[in-house]
């Protein structure tokens, strides 16, 4: 069963060319890392997968639904989990209310069924204890773990991280990662944007290179990182690894 | 290199987009037809402002009466606008009781204060002479209103309409801003006496409204100044405006105090720098350059307000406007009046509200961007 | 003494005793100075003056008063009149100014750029000078006996707005005031904090039950309907042509204010927020107003409630139109009782207690906003 199907997906930004005939499939269960240098269009890939970006031309199927108007828009937000690079949790909200507010509007839960959800997943990412914590309050990793745990409380058939550990100081980077890992052993179907290669090596089944729009490699992890085939990832891969 | 699951593509050439630039027609339609709900607003606002606009247009300009030779001619059935009223009292309106023959010193001052006023707002005149160039100009401005020196002598009781408008806006800005300043760096002193009275003075004069501090300099000052001790009028009110504006504007300053650095506070006096000239070279030019455009809209507001004196009797460019329409043939015709006055109060008020949004910007990009 | 003029200490309390000592000397001569010019006219001095026959009328008064009513009660009755009609501009400037706001972020050209037209317009011309247009807009209406129509039985003449209302003046005064909490009561309810699963009943409830006890006001007292007798309308209430002007002056001036402050707010609300919002499949409602709203009214709140302050103190421009708010009674009454001093300074009291109940309810609503950020 496929997850993510994209079909010759070309965008423009004014007269930039950002997506550059891009087709790639994504399988369900299936964890895939997109990386590239700054520039090279991975975050934009990645937003066009619920719609937050809207594509000019070509297909893209997420979670069995075709991309193509606003029901389907409504229909693939509500199955497809989005974490920022900024977290983006709703500042004026305690966590729990962040946590409630999209399964009481969109899925129609009951508040106790809600709530009873959200402190479940809490507990599971060790957050039990700041549920009624305003984000503000909380350490940069800790409101990255309740950005995941609220696209978590929708069930999502497909999660998408845009550069979830970007904004994080160090220390704070591993707890993050190591949540996402456990999703991954779970079997969701992950797409990630990131810079953290131990994390693409060790836990995605597939890397996904991207340069200038488009997509010149992908590979198993290992091949990848091994055997790169282009100049462009070797250069990346000499940056990034140092 | 033949690994199945290996595969690689080379980059993809850029293309143009294929829908191209937007043309001008695209253009109309995203801005004012979006979608059809849109649309249909668009078309029935567009309805009603041509027949509203049909309409003023009516009475404005083409029912419009414009001769004052005839003032019943603004009565007559189906006459519009009557502008004649304007055309018959504007020189009253503009100049209240100053003496005809002389109008033409009263015009000068007005330049002249207009003229500081701009060289004041542009960037690279900001500095401590500016202080030199306001004084001369009050001088002068004095001097024209007031007489002597080979001018026919007046008092403040003739000054009238815009020239009283503009003088006492003048006042209240540049004495003002100097209160202002004390007031701020006051209330952020160390010396607990001089806070408090500082603190005391902004939040009494920010509680109470114009009217009533106008109310208190012009009938309880003389009274605490006791007998054979008179104010002229005009100062009274200059007085209350002054206080009032300097105790919002002071608001403004510590703002900006607060909003520095801490750090150039600090590297100040790390280099040693005593209170007075780390803040005069240091503190302040920054401070101020960044409520600039807070201070702009307080002055609008200032020079809004000064039609606040025609209420305590002054013959401010409303007051004069107010009198002129006394006169028993004209006085079924004060709207048209009101609203031409109201044009020449926008005209100042929104020129300086453009100066206030682009100095806003101007003063943005010149600050170090912070990173990201 | 030389050492003690180079401590800076010393130096200090030596600045700020002078300051003091010259403040007190001044007020002291100013005091005295009074004191001598009072009585050289034989005024005197003191509060007893507030518990003396006032003598004059008010042509209009929300709380019961006439002229043999003392003067404390003359001053109650135009801090009455000074909170009813900026009660109803503040509603106007509410309304109005979230509408206006909203128009200028509107998509659409046409309807942004008349909003922004609106404000450029009200903003940029003296409160005074439209308070007394809009007067002289009232006053050049038709006479009475050619009053216009509203609609209904809701007639605007020159002498002003005449409505059906309650025909008991009792009920009619509690149902207003009913009207006017409810009002409040939702909005500060709207303006909360945090997410609260009763905000959307409670603002039901505040808007619900006035408008029921309206209705059941009619039912029990009758509904008065004006009609046109003679050379004058007999029936329903009034609203004086002081009255109206005011409310339009004031109202209309301050919604353009609020009207900047609710666009800029709304621009405020950080992109990131919103895309968090829609990237849960929340529809675009309660992306509005589970989150936009909440988040840029943190940014509203403070400026609005300062433009509310300043509506309030600038309602003394009733004075101009002659309505009997609180400054022009206290003008009356100065220069009636001679005692200008004591009117000025009851004035000046109830205008600062009513600002400062107002910036405490903006300080409070600040602290509960500022916990939620670090």
């Amino acid at each position: 069963m496929t997850a993510i199907t994209m079909n010759q997906v070309n965008k423009w930004f004014g007269a930039l060319h950002v997506l550059r005939d891009i087709a790639l499939t994504v399988n369900q269960g299936e964890t895939v890392v997109v990386c590239g240098p700054s520039g090279s269009g991975k975050s934009t890939l990645i937003r066009t997968l619920n719609a937050l970006e809207p594509i000019d031309q070509g297909a893209l199927t997420v979670a069995g639904i075709r991309l193509d108007g606003a029901e389907a828009r409504r229909q693939v937000r509500r199955r497809v989990g989005m974490v920022f690079q900024s977290f983006n949790l709703f500042t004026h909200l305690r966590v729990i209310d962040n946590l409630t507010l999209a399964p009481e509007g969109v899925l129609g839960l009951s508040r106790h069924a809600a709530e009873a959800r959200a402190l479940a997943l809490l507990d599971r990412v060790g957050l039990a204890d700041q549920a009624r914590k305003f984000p503000g309050q909380l350490s940069g990793g800790q409101q990255q773990r309740v950005a995941i745990t609220r696209t978590l409380m929708m069930e999502p058939e497909v999660l998408l991280f845009d550069e979830p550990t970007s904004a994080l100081d160090p220390e704070m980077v591993h707890e993050v990662l190591h949540l996402m890992e456990a999703l991954s052993r779970e079997g969701r179907t992950m797409v990630c944007v990131t810079h953290e290669m131990g994390f693409a090596r060790n836990v995605a089944d597939r890397v996904v290179f991207m340069v200038s729009g488009s997509i010149v490699e992908q590979a198993p992890p290992d091949r990848f990182f091994d055997a790169p085939q282009s100049d462009a990832a070797r250069t990346f891969m000499a940056q990034v690894l140092h | 290199m033949t690994d199945p699951a290996h595969l690689t593509a080379p980059v993809v050439p850029a293309r143009r987009p294929p829908h191209g630039a937007p043309g001008p027609l695209a253009r109309l339609k995203a801005t004012y037809f979006p979608t059809p709900l849109q649309g249909l607003l668009t078309v029935v606002l567009g309805a009603l402002l041509v027949v509203l606009l049909a309409r003023l247009a009516d009475w404005a300009v083409v029912g419009a009466v414009w001769s004052p030779a005839d003032p019943a001619a603004c009565s007559a059935d189906g006459a519009g606008a009557c502008w004649a009223v304007v055309a018959e009292k504007h020189r009253v309106m503009f100049f209240g009781a100053f003496p005809y023959e002389e109008h033409w010193r009263a015009a000068l001052a007005c330049l002249l204060i207009i003229a500081a006023f701009v060289v004041s707002a542009l960037p690279r005149c900001w500095s401590p002479h500016l202080a030199w160039l306001w004084i001369a100009t009050l001088a002068l401005a004095l001097w024209l209103m007031l007489g002597g020196a080979g001018l026919a002598e007046l008092s403040t009781s003739d000054w009238g309409g815009l020239p009283l408008t503009l003088l006492l806006s003048a006042g209240t800005v540049s004495l003002g801003l100097p209160l202002a300043l004390v007031l701020a760096l006051g209330r952020n002193s160390t010396m607990p006496a001089v806070r408090l009275i500082c603190i005391g003075t902004i939040e009494l004069f920010r509680g109470l409204p114009l009217l009533a501090v106008l109310f208190m300099a012009s009938l309880i000052l003389p009274l605490f100044l006791g007998e054979g001790v008179t104010v002229d009028k005009f100062v009274r009110a200059l007085v209350g405006m002054v206080l009032f504006f300097g105790a919002y504007a002071a608001e403004i300053v510590r703002g900006g105090l607060q909003a520095l650095p801490k750090g150039q506070y600090e590297a100040a006096m790390s280099l040693g720098l005593p209170y007075w000239p780390m803040m005069i070279t240091v503190i302040l030019p920054q401070a101020l350059r960044i409520v600039v455009p807070a201070l702009v809209n307080d002055i609008i507001r200032a020079f809004k307000n000064t039609s606040f004196v025609a209420v305590i009797g002054l013959f401010d460019f409303l007051g004069a406007t107010k009198a002129s329409l006394q006169d028993p043939l004209w006085v079924r015709h004060t709207l048209e009046a009101y609203l031409f006055i109201m044009a020449v109060y926008f005209a100042f008020c929104w020129a300086m509200s453009r100066y206030a949004l682009w100095i806003e910007r101007r003063i943005d990009t010149d600050r170090p961007s912070h990173a990201p | 003494m030389r050492r003690l003029l180079h401590n800076r200490r010393a130096r200090s309390w030596i600045f700020q005793g002078l300051l003091v000592g010259g403040l007190l000397l001044v007020a002291v001569a100013a005091v005295h100075n009074a004191r001598t010019a009072l009585e050289a006219r034989g005024i005197a001095t003191g509060f007893d003056f507030l518990a003396a026959p006032a003598g004059f009328a008010l042509s209009e008064s929300v709380i019961a008063y006439d002229a043999d009513a003392s003067v404390g009660r003359a001053f109650l009755a135009g801090l009455a009149n000074t909170l009813s009609v900026s009660l109803g501009a503040i509603v106007l400037a509410t309304v109005l100014g979230v509408l206006v706001g909203l128009a200028r972020l509107s998509r659409n050209r046409l309807l942004s750029g008349l909003a922004g037209l609106y404000v450029e317009v009200f903003r940029n011309t003296p409160q005074l000078i439209q308070i007394i247009f809009w007067y002289a807009v009232v006053i050049a209406l038709p006479t009475i006996r050619n009053a216009v129509v509203l609609g209904g039985d809701i007639y605007i003449s020159n002498r002003g707005l005449i409505l059906p209302w309650l025909a008991d003046p009792v009920a009619g005064t509690l149902v207003a005031g009913a009207l006017s909490l409810g009002f409040i009561a939702a909005v500060v309810v709207l303006c909360l904090p945090g997410r609260h699963r009763w905000r959307g009943r409670a603002i039901a409830v505040a808007l619900a039950v006035p408008l029921a006890l309206l209705v059941l006001s009619i039912g029990l007292v009758g509904l008065s309907r004006p009609a046109l007798q003679g050379f004058n309308f007999v029936g329903g209430v009034a609203v004086s042509p002081e009255f109206l002007a005011l409310f339009l002056g004031l109202g209309l001036y301050i919604a353009s204010f609020i009207a900047e402050i609710v666009r800029a707010g709304l621009a405020s609300v950080d992109r990131g927020q919103i895309e968090a919002a829609v990237a849960l499949g929340l529809p675009a409602g309660k992306v509005l107003f589970s989150v936009r709203i909440p988040q840029a009214l943190r940014v509203i709140v403070p400026p609005a409630a300062a433009q509310y302050i300043s509506l309030i103190k600038n309602s003394s421009l009733g004075v101009a139109i002659g309505y009997p708010e609180l400054f022009n009674v206290s003008n009356s009454l100065a220069s009636l009782t001679g005692q200008a001093i004591e009117c000025v300074a009851i004035m000046g009291v109830l205008y600062l207690l009513t600002a400062m109940a107002l910036s405490a309810l903006a300080n409070g609503y600040n602290r509960m906003t500022v916990i939620t950020e670090r």
